[in-house]
């Protein structure tokens, strides 16, 4: 398993996750399962739209665009891509940062706990590590001894 | 910065372990893939190694792409049995519901009595087969108090709605009453723990009672008085009842199966303290 598989098996993770509030948001799911039980107050507040599209839809075309980079850095000719590296990198250091805040409204002005929303935080932040990882080790293996 | 060897083997120049810092011959960066079949470190030829390698990105692309259409179907069944209820159209202008039971007795008794009650209840039947015949014999037709009957189902009685929705159907003409005593002498036969279809039990007394049948049953199928029954139901939370029967005597609220006596003190108390009343709600 390189990093850049990694990345893409968390982004699969990250695009359902997504994908499960966004059916929410549209309405094709009428309730969310929820541990905290305030998903919902998280999900229907004023934070949970952006630029006319739920928050969640954004995040769904994040993972999803991180899903098709790394599977395309996986390829052997992108294996000494370093600019593919940096790319991961960049694209997962913003969702870290943009998860950030959004965890903060959560914490310090809905007072609420979204466990989908935190759970996406954490992922995104063990993406971003773990392509930071992919830029300190170089170019990336394609194949078992590969270390990326 | 040196090249990791890969699929093709090392690209020539330096060799190394990957992913290690500068080094090589010149710290130049070398090509990853060599055209040539060069022998990778490790023992396996570079051609098998090659092969394997270049067949690893695409069975893992298929492999996500399999975990994608497996998502994609789990999502789909989740939202297929989990799907937001449709808006429905209503009437903005709808009047809100007055709980105004069902009233027995003179108008102009100077007590009024609020009976709590659910028709599924087995301590309301025990009052209503038991001791309510001697209360409207001795309190209600001599004259010293009006009864009025308000609907409280429990949640836990399955059947009591059904119940209620049938009385409230006979109300429509004129034997509420009848259906009543009907409801609560009958009750074992149509009660949850008798049978989950009480309709037909119901049928049967609005026959007996000799109600019009076909006009009964279109009431009951239309649910046409569940608002007055859910008013109704208001009323005993706005009275804060808790348990049934309970009963609302002038200004005392006595819950449970009350006796006759302790009805009838009730009510002499009630009449002591209150002014005749001249009018019926």
């Amino acid at each position: 398993m390189t990093k850049r598989m990694l990345l893409a098996l968390l982004a699969v993770v990250g695009l359902f996750l997504s994908a499960y509030l966004t059916l929410f948001k549209w309405g094709y799911i009428g309730h969310l399962a929820c541990a905290t039980g305030s998903c919902e107050v998280v999900q229907m507040s004023r934070w949970s739209t952006l630029f006319g599209l739920p928050v969640a839809a954004w995040g769904a075309a994040f993972y999803l665009t991180v899903l098709i980079v790394a599977l395309v850095a996986t390829q052997p000719q992108f294996a000494d891509s370093r600019g593919v590296s940096w790319l991961l990198l960049a694209l997962t250091g913003w969702g870290t940062l943009f998860s950030a805040y959004l965890t903060g409204l959560e914490f310090f002005v809905i007072h609420a706990i979204c466990q989908y929303c935190v759970t996406s935080a954490v992922l995104v932040t063990v993406m971003a590590g773990v392509a930071g990882m992919g830029v300190r080790d170089g170019t990336a293996v394609v194949g078992t001894d590969g270390a990326a | 910065m040196v090249s990791a060897s890969g699929p093709g083997g090392s690209g020539g120049g330096a060799k190394g372990p990957a992913n290690k810092g500068p080094g090589g011959s010149a710290g130049k960066k070398t090509p990853a893939r060599s055209t040539a079949a060069t022998p990778s470190r490790g023992s396996q030829s570079g051609s098998g190694r090659r092969a394997k390698g270049a067949s690893q990105p695409k069975v893992f692309l298929a492999a996500v792409l399999l975990m994608v259409v497996a998502g994609g179907a789990i999502l789909a069944y989740v939202a297929g049995r989990n799907k937001a209820p449709a808006a429905t159209v209503v009437d903005p202008n709808l009047p809100p519901a007055v709980a105004k039971g069902y009233v027995l007795g003179r108008p102009d008794a100077p007590v009024h009595i609020m009976e709590f009650a659910d028709f599924e209840c087995p301590a309301c039947a025990n009052y209503t087969v038991v001791t309510e015949p001697d209360v409207r014999k001795r309190v209600i037709d001599s004259g010293l108090a009006q009864v009025t009957y308000y609907d409280f189902p429990l949640p836990q009685h399955k059947n009591t709605l059904a119940a209620s929705e049938a009385a409230a159907c006979a109300n429509d003409q004129g034997k509420f009453w009848e259906m009543h005593d009907r409801l609560f002498q009958g009750q074992g036969d149509w009660n949850t723990e008798a049978t989950s279809s009480p309709e037909k039990i119901m049928k049967g007394y609005a026959k007996d009672i000799g109600l019009d049948v076909d006009r009964w049953q279109q009431c009951v199928d239309q649910r046409t008085h569940l608002r007055d029954i859910q008013a109704n139901q208001a009323e005993g939370e706005r009275h804060h009842v808790n348990e049934t029967p309970t009963f609302v005597i002038g200004n005392r609220m006595v819950p449970g199966a009350i006796t006759f006596d302790e009805l009838h003190a009730y009510v002499d108390s009630a009449r002591a303290a209150a002014p005749p009343r001249t009018a019926s709600k």
